[in-house]
C-alpha cells in the first residue's frame, strides 16, 4: 500500500464531514452532483464570449464596460459569485489586474473554476504592491510608462479584464477571435494570444 | 505610517512581497477534484440551511492559525471552517470529528447513505445560476460620492471573532471616492447576528502611498463600505 498523500487525507477528512452532514439531513448526495455538473457547465468560454464580441461590436463594448451585467446577461453568464460584475478594459496606456486579498473571490459563472495560483499566498499578497513583478512572473515584461491598476474584490462586485485585442486579428470572425481570449487574459496576467500563423 | 499586511489575520495578505514567486501553472482547463467539489456543496448545504452562511465562514477562516493558514489550501482551509462552524453550532464536537475521521478512516470505501432532500438540491441549483441575492438601494442616500477624498479607518478585529472586509494595507491611507455601488449586507454585523446593509465605495489608491516601493503610475482599487471610510477635509 502507497503511503497516503495530504490529498488522500483531506479527502478522508471531507467524506468524515459530508458523512456527518448528511445524517444531519444538511447535504445530500444529490446536492454534491448537482455541484459537480455546474462547474462542467461554467468556464472561461462565457468571458471570452463577451470579449470577442466587445472587439467586434462597438456597442456591445460599450454596454459590456457601462452596464456589464445586461450585456453578459446577453450571453448568460451571470450566476454564481457574479451577481455584480464590472468590466475594465485594457489599453495602450493601461494594464487591468484582478484579485481578492482577502480570501479569493472570483467571478466563477464568467471565468469557471479558479486557478490554484489565484487563490496562493503569493498572488493574493504580491499583485497589489509588485504587479509587474507578478507579471514577470507569468512571461510578461510591461513597459514602464504603463499603468497598471489592481482590482481588489473586496465586496461582492467582481472585476474582469477587456485585453486588448491582438494585431493581425482583423480579418477574423467573432467566433475565431473567442479562441484568442485566455482566462489570465481576463483576470490580466496574461494578454489575449496572438493568432496561429 | 507604513502599513503592513496581515493585520487582521493570516488572511489579509495584500501587500505581503516577501513570499516568493507566483506558482503558475500554464493555462488550461481547471477541474476541483472530487473532495473539493464535496467541500464546496457542504458550505452551500449549511448555509442554505442556516447553521452558516458565507461571513461567518469566511470569519472561521480567518481564524486559522496563521501557521497552517500559509500552508492549507483554499479548500482545505474551507473544510477546517467548516468544522469549526459545525462544533459552533452543536452539531457535533472536536471530538466527534476526530472519531468520524478514524471511523472514514478504517473502513475508506464504505458507501455513504446519498441523503434525500429534493428541495436542498433545487435551492443550491438556483443559488448556483442566480448568485446570492443581497444588494438593495435604501431609503437613505450614500454619504460619499464620486470624487471624495476620503480616509480608510484602521479597524483592528481579533482573526477567528471579528471580521471586517478592509483590508490591512489601506487603512490610515487617502484615496478617492470612484464609483458608489448599492448597499451589500455587512459582513461584521452579520456574524454578529445583525441584519445591516451598506453602501460600498470603489476606492481609487495610489500604490506608492501604500508602499513606498511601489511603482509611481500604479494604482489599487479597493471596495469599502460606508463605515470604513470617512471625510478628509
Amino acid at each position: 500500500m502507497s503511503t497516503p498523500t495530504r490529498t488522500d487525507y483531506l479527502a478522508l477528512r471531507a467524506k468524515a464531514i459530508e458523512s456527518l452532514m448528511i445524517e444531519k439531513g444538511l447535504v445530500t448526495e444529490d446536492a454534491i452532483d448537482a455541484v459537480v455538473e455546474y462547474q462542467k457547465e461554467i468556464g472561461p468560454l462565457r468571458g471570452a464570449r463577451g470579449v470577442a464580441r466587445a472587439w467586434v461590436d462597438e456597442d456591445y463594448r460599450k454596454l459590456l464596460l457601462e452596464d456589464p451585467m445586461t450585456a453578459l446577461d446577453e450571453l448568460g453568464a451571470g450566476g454564481f459569485a457574479s451577481q455584480r460584475v464590472v468590466a475594465v478594459e485594457n489599453t495602450e496606456a493601461v494594464h487591468n489586474m484582478v484579485v481578492c486579498t482577502l480570501c479569493s473571490c472570483y467571478p466563477w459563472s464568467i471565468l469557471g473554476v479558479p486557478p490554484a495560483w489565484y487563490k496562493s499566498p503569493e498572488y493574493r499578497g504580491r499583485v497589489v504592491r509588485d504587479p509587474r513583478g507578478v507579471l514577470r512572473d507569468f512571461g510578461l515584461e510591461l513597459d514602464d510608462g504603463v499603468e497598471v491598476r489592481v482590482w481588489d474584490s473586496s465586496s461582492e462586485v467582481r472585476y474582469m479584464v477587456i485585453p486588448r485585442r491582438p494585431r493581425g486579428t482583423e480579418s477574423l470572425s467573432e467566433e475565431e477571435l473567442v479562441g484568442l481570449v485566455t482566462r489570465d487574459s481576463m483576470i490580466g496576467t496574461g494578454l489575449a494570444q496572438e493568432p496561429a500563423r | 505610517l507604513t502599513t503592513r499586511p496581515r493585520v487582521n489575520g493570516a488572511h489579509d495578505l495584500g501587500g505581503a512581497a516577501d513570499l516568493g514567486p507566483v506558482p503558475v501553472e500554464p493555462i488550461g482547463p481547471v477541474d476541483n477534484e472530487r473532495w473539493e467539489d464535496v467541500v464546496f456543496t457542504l458550505m452551500l448545504g449549511g448555509a442554505m440551511r442556516g447553521v452558516f452562511g458565507v461571513e461567518t465562514h469566511r470569519t472561521a477562516m480567518e481564524g486559522i492559525h496563521p501557521a497552517l493558514y500559509m500552508t492549507s489550501s483554499y479548500f482545505e482551509r474551507w473544510l477546517y471552517a467548516i468544522e469549526t462552524l459545525l462544533i459552533e453550532a452543536g452539531v457535533t464536537t472536536a471530538e466527534g470529528i476526530e472519531e468520524l475521521v478514524d471511523a472514514v478512516a478504517s473502513d475508506p470505501d464504505r458507501e455513504l447513505p446519498r441523503g434525500t432532500d429534493p428541495q436542498l438540491t433545487e435551492d443550491i441549483r438556483t443559488i448556483l445560476a442566480d448568485g446570492f441575492q443581497g444588494e438593495g438601494w435604501p431609503d437613505r442616500a450614500p454619504l460619499f460620492k464620486p470624487g471624495d477624498r476620503v480616509l480608510a479607518k484602521v479597524i483592528r478585529v481579533e482573526p477567528g471573532r471579528g471580521h471586517t472586509r478592509s483590508p490591512g494595507y489601506v487603512q490610515g491611507h487617502l484615496g478617492v471616492v470612484e464609483e458608489v455601488y448599492p448597499p451589500q449586507p455587512l459582513g461584521e454585523a452579520i456574524v454578529a447576528g445583525e441584519e445591516k446593509t451598506e453602501f460600498v465605495y470603489r476606492v481609487d489608491f495610489r500604490a506608492a502611498d501604500l508602499w513606498p516601493d511601489a511603482h509611481p503610475l500604479d494604482r489599487v482599487k479597493t471596495d469599502l463600505f460606508e463605515s470604513y471610510i470617512k471625510e478628509e477635509r
